[in-house]
């Protein structure tokens, strides 16, 4: 019986990393996957001692292994974990993902709240999409979501919010922004974000943010995590299908791509940070509150009343 | 390493559905032969993971998974 052994110490390799040029072993794989994790969190500062963190659990692979990490970390650094899993109302997808979370919650001892859409919003996704077309999916299911999950983490007392993007995602978002020249958005995007500084905004914390997806689901494999590898039935929005699945060729073809988009951007917040929240700052604005629902928004109606209807102007 | 004969196949697990293909003598072989994107898949041999210089044989038990989503 042969193996392939690992770069570092020669044991049997369990996964090849491209971007790195290196295969590892398992023991070499996890030590560097937490490290990695726990070096994003220690430079962005995204937790203090004390801290209560709402995890945003999807049950997918990336919340599920983020929460998992922050457990991790709660060990030695005190800090009061509790998970938001948002139901949307996605048929035969939801549940799956539901369960999962559920089962880790127990596992990890971290109190769950399971809120949904139809509850809060008087709907399920399905039925709004039913109504509204399912183009936009996954734009309105994303304001639903921000505004629940923003919502509740407050009420829940929460300091922060952990959000599972992971570096796949992050490379995508930031291609897609320039493709469609919005530095703006950008501006507002990062590990630690809240371009808008205002009480109602609870901060969101991305732990995740330089992990690439597929380290991610390999961690899960070997730490034994069961994920539900489902896919949302909904079609994605087909800009970021394209820069996907483009990202992954280049990956293939020139390994760490994926890594250098992540990076060049971080490299580039502050200048972007600079030029488009200072303007905000620099003329005392304050976000304003949506005259319908009390939220935080900019305009008098913020985007959730909108979409919902609620907005009779 | 020893090198699959031509012709030759071997079963694998391809997202949880058994499938007959080339045989190929490495997981990384195994990868191309499937026509699949190296940097969207897992490789499991005998119930663990592998890298893809890890040799493979017809006696192996590998599961290839898709582990990279849209969206
Ligand atoms: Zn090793
Ligand atoms: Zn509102």
């Amino acid at each position: 019986m042969s193996f392939a052994p690992c770069s570092k110490c020669g044991k049997r390799a369990a996964i090849s990393l491209y971007y790195m040029g290196a295969d590892l072993c398992q023991s070499h794989f996890t030590q560097f996957f937490e490290s990695r994790v726990l070096r994003t969190v220690r430079h962005y500062r995204m937790l203090k001692k004390g801290e209560r963190i709402a995890v945003a659990l999807s049950g997918g692979k990336d919340s599920t292994v983020m929460l998992h990490m922050l457990h991790k970390i709660s060990k030695s650094l005190p800090i009061k974990l509790f998970a938001i899993t948002i139901d949307e109302g996605i048929a035969g997808y939801r549940n799956k993902t539901l369960e999962v979370a559920k089962r880790e919650c127990r596992k990890l001892k971290v109190p769950l709240k399971v809120a949904s859409f139809r509850r809060e919003f008087g709907n399920t996704l399905d039925f709004l999409l039913k109504k509204k077309g399912a183009e936009r999916s996954c734009s309105f299911c994303g304001v639903m979501r921000r505004y629940l999950l923003n919502k509740l983490a407050r009420k829940m007392g929460a300091d922060k919010i952990a959000i599972g993007h992971n570096a796949d995602d992050v490379a995508q978002t930031v291609l897609m922004n320039y493709m469609r020249n919005e530095p703006e958005r950008l501006a507002r995007f990062g590990p630690l974000s809240g371009a808008v500084e205002d009480e109602l905004f609870i901060t969101r914390i991305k732990p995740l943010f330089l992990t690439p997806e597929r380290d991610i689901a390999a961690y899960a494999v070997m730490k034994g995590i069961e994920i539900a590898f489902a896919e949302c039935p909904y079609a994605h929005s087909a800009f970021r299908q394209s820069v996907r699945e483009m990202l992954n060729k280049f990956e293939e073809r020139y390994p760490g791509t994926k890594l250098r988009v992540v990076r060049a951007f971080l490299e580039q917040q502050k200048m972007l940070q600079e030029a488009f929240r200072g303007k905000v700052e620099k003329q005392g604005e304050k976000i304003g509150r949506c005259a319908i629902c009390g939220e935080p928004s900019s305009k008098e109606a913020c985007s959730l009343c909108v979409l919902l209807d609620r907005a009779s102007f | 390493m020893p090198t699959a004969k031509p012709g030759e196949q071997m079963q694998v697990i391809l997202d949880g559905r058994k499938a007959k293909v080339k045989a190929a003598s490495s997981v990384g072989e195994l990868i191309s032969v499937l026509g699949l994107a190296k940097e969207e898949v897992l490789v499991k041999v005998n119930g663990k993971l592998a890298s893809d210089r890890t040799p493979i044989s017809k006696k192996d038990k590998v599961k290839v998974m898709r582990v990279i989503f849209g969206g």
